[in-house]
């Protein structure tokens, strides 16, 4: 159905959206904008269909439609939402309107007909020109210079794959880590397609979004996600309150995680860590806390004990740069010849061979009552 | 509007574990039978518990892209679904024929048909035959005729064709025995191969022992998992002494004690298994038109079939 037969069809009842009203006057219609208000005839009406107003009001309710539904907010939202005039929001369309999402940036464009059109990439390729796919997997391509181009795909299913490996080609088992690969763009997509390729990058983050801002979203706190876990997950809600901060800490921050983490303890006491900046909420404990947070469970079963063994200064710093470099995920930055590193692997294994024997760090036995009998002649 | 959703495990390691899932999912999209198809998973995203919430559809089904009936498709699923007022009773079954139930779900406002696992439905025989006809190139088993003659077929002149179809076992679940020995009673009345054995990774009959308990030359090992991954790839190769060392690889077919061993890899990948999960879908009432018929035709399925 064309813009002014929809107009037409849609007169009787009246139209009221976006700053347009479309509604029955005497014989004829009344079609009032913001700026402008006349009685038309049917026939006039029609005339009034390349109108901003009208192209909009035709978007939303006969191609978006889905009132009440997460898609047809998360759409709303890519172009400002309702602040904006009709005459404004499309000047910005026209240019290209970027929305960021996660470490996505989705791009809506108008076309000639007031249509919009999408575009969803990783927010580090935007202004990267896009190379067809097809184009890319010819043998002229394959032999033009490597260049910073990204792909196009146009089908939102090859988003699953695409995602699934980091840029190093490690498997990514949490969607919204901050780790999403980069050279590919998801192009001249319409607005459903659009709203599943960001469904298949980052999994039911749009529902949790709607529902967070329609004032409904269903927080499942740590208690609560713990005490339902049964199997070998029963015992996580052994978990006490410093190592659940402790947990938090190490995957849920921004760093390591982009939802905003919603839930706490329980409804009562909230934790410390910082919930994050991310445009989206975090409604439960995920799959991959709680199984980090078994293992974090059965560790913190056990006691402290006093080691004794010698490190200079310098050592003990290394052994701190270590787990900072481990905990940060930057052993892959330190150069093979940066030997002020402390986690260099020069560094590292001029440490093992001087500090560790069977035995482990300096010789100490991680289990001593083990070793009892060895005595004093022990090499 | 009607949506699909297959519920399959999912992994934190393996990439593969969820390949499955997609491939089904992409078929059955294909068939245009639902508005909606949607995968979920227990170790990835979006999980069992986020999943209903991402569909506009009211109807929806879901199908345990499961082999057993037990702790998954009883607890799990159902709890994390919030399928509140779910009783394992409603499925009426012993351990291998779960059919389906409809219930509410507590997050959302839809109505859920709960399906068996396709592990338990009749159609996985046919998917374990089509994975031996794949395996092999073959579309027969034996020159014995199908009219259920086994002294005509035990003296089959080629030496003969096995079928083992191999197990997890006991380990956490009694009833991951009772679907491997459903299918492989199954398939010997069917009269398709000369012999037909269910074996097993963690309990007897085991499958380091397989080359024992066939007299077939030929033995197709079909292993009933849903993915590929370490259990499929490493140790059920290794077990059975088709290699000293998974990594080094294999041959298909692999001499051992002077038979040779067809192996399948998991039945799950086998493109069949669609139709499976549409069938499932389709038993819980969802209207699928003719899209049984075309999944099966496109997953090679159509000549299985039409021996039931």
């Amino acid at each position: 159905m064309s813009v002014a037969d929809a107009l037409v069809d849609a007169a009787d009842d009246g139209v009221d959206f976006d700053g347009l009203t479309v509604e029955p006057y005497r014989d004829a219609y009344r079609f009032a904008t913001p700026d402008d208000e006349a009685i038309l005839a049917g026939e006039e009406l029609r005339e009034r269909a390349d109108s901003p107003y009208a192209t909009n009001w035709y978007y939303w309710e006969h191609e978006v439609e889905g009132h009440g539904t997460a898609r047809r907010a998360f759409l709303r939202w890519l172009e400002g939402g309702s602040d904006l005039g009709v005459p404004e929001r499309y000047d910005a369309l026209r240019d290209g309107h970027t929305r960021h999402w996660g470490e996505l940036a989705v791009t809506v464009v108008l076309d000639a007909e007031g249509r919009r059109r999408y575009e969803v990439r990783h927010e580090d390729d935007l202004g990267e020109d896009v190379r067809k796919t097809t184009e890319s997997s010819s043998a002229a391509h394959q032999n033009a210079e490597r260049s910073e181009d990204v792909d196009a795909y146009t089908d939102p299913l090859e988003a699953r794959e695409l995602v699934k490996h980091d840029d190093d080609g490690r498997y990514r088992p949490l969607s919204t880590a901050p780790s999403l690969p980069h050279g590919w763009a998801f192009v001249d997509l319409d607005g459903s397609d659009l709203v599943e390729t960001v469904e298949y990058i980052y999994p039911a983050t749009v529902a949790n979004w709607h529902r967070e801002r329609e004032g409904d979203l269903d927080v499942d706190h740590w208690e609560d996600a713990a005490g339902r876990q049964t199997g070998i997950y029963g015992v996580v809600s052994e978990l006490d309150d410093d190592a659940l901060e402790w947990a938090a800490e190490a995957c849920c921050v921004d760093s390591q995680c982009l939802k905003r983490r919603e839930w706490d303890r329980n409804g009562e006491e909230d934790l410390d860590v910082p919930r994050g900046d991310g445009e989206f909420p975090c409604r439960e404990p995920c799959s991959l806390f709680v199984a980090a947070a078994r293992k974090f469970t059965t560790l913190e079963r056990e006691e402290s004990r006093e080691y004794t063994f010698e490190l200079t200064p310098a050592e003990k710093e290394q052994v701190e740069d270590i787990v900072d470099a481990v905990a940060d995920g930057r052993t892959d930055e330190i150069r093979e010849a940066d030997v002020y590193e402390g986690a260099n692997r020069y560094r590292a294994r001029f440490l093992r061979a001087k500090r560790m024997d069977e035995h482990g760090l300096s010789g100490t036995p991680t289990y001593p009552e083990d070793h009892e009998d060895d005595g004093d002649d022990d090499h | 509007m009607q949506a699909l959703v297959i519920v399959g495990h999912g992994s934190h390691l393996n990439p593969g574990s969820s390949e499955p899932a997609y491939a089904h999912a992409d078929t059955i999209r294909e068939s245009g039978a639902f508005d909606e198809v949607r995968e979920a998973f227990w170790k990835e995203e979006p999980s069992f518990r986020n999943v209903l919430r991402t569909l506009e559809s009211e109807e929806v089904y879901v199908v345990p892209l499961f082999i057993s009936e037990g702790y998954f498709t009883e607890q799990v699923i159902p709890r994390e679904l919030r399928l509140d007022d779910w009783d394992p009773e409603d499925w009426d079954s012993d351990g291998t024929d779960a059919d389906h139930v409809t219930l509410d779900a507590g997050d959302v406002e839809k109505t859920v048909h709960y399906c068996g696992p396709v592990g338990t439905h009749d159609s996985m025989s046919d998917v374990i035959i089509q994975r031996a006809k794949s395996v092999t190139g073959r579309e027969t088993f034996g020159d014995a005729p199908e009219t259920g003659d086994s002294e005509a077929r035990r003296t089959a002149p080629d030496g003969g064709f096995g079928l083992a179809v191999v197990g997890h076992g006991t380990e956490r679940n009694e009833n991951s025995a009772k679907a491997i020995h459903y299918h492989a009673d199954r398939i010997r009345e069917m009269g398709v191969f000369d012999e037909v054995q269910a074996v097993f990774m963690d309990e007897d009959p085991e499958v380091d022992d397989v080359t024992d308990f066939f007299e077939s030359e030929d033995i197709v090992v079909v292993p009933l998992f849903v993915a590929d991954g370490f259990h499929t790839q490493e140790d059920i190769p290794e077990d059975m002494g088709l290699t000293d060392d998974y990594r080094t690889g294999y041959d298909v077919p692999s001499e051992v004690d002077g038979h040779r061993i067809w192996y399948s890899g998991a039945v799950g990948t086998e493109p069949l298994v669609a139709d499976v999960v549409l069938e499932r879908a389709a038993d819980a009432g969802a209207p699928v038109g003719d899209a049984v018929e075309a999944v099966r035709e496109r997953t090679g399925g159509a000549d299985a079939a039409a021996g039931d």
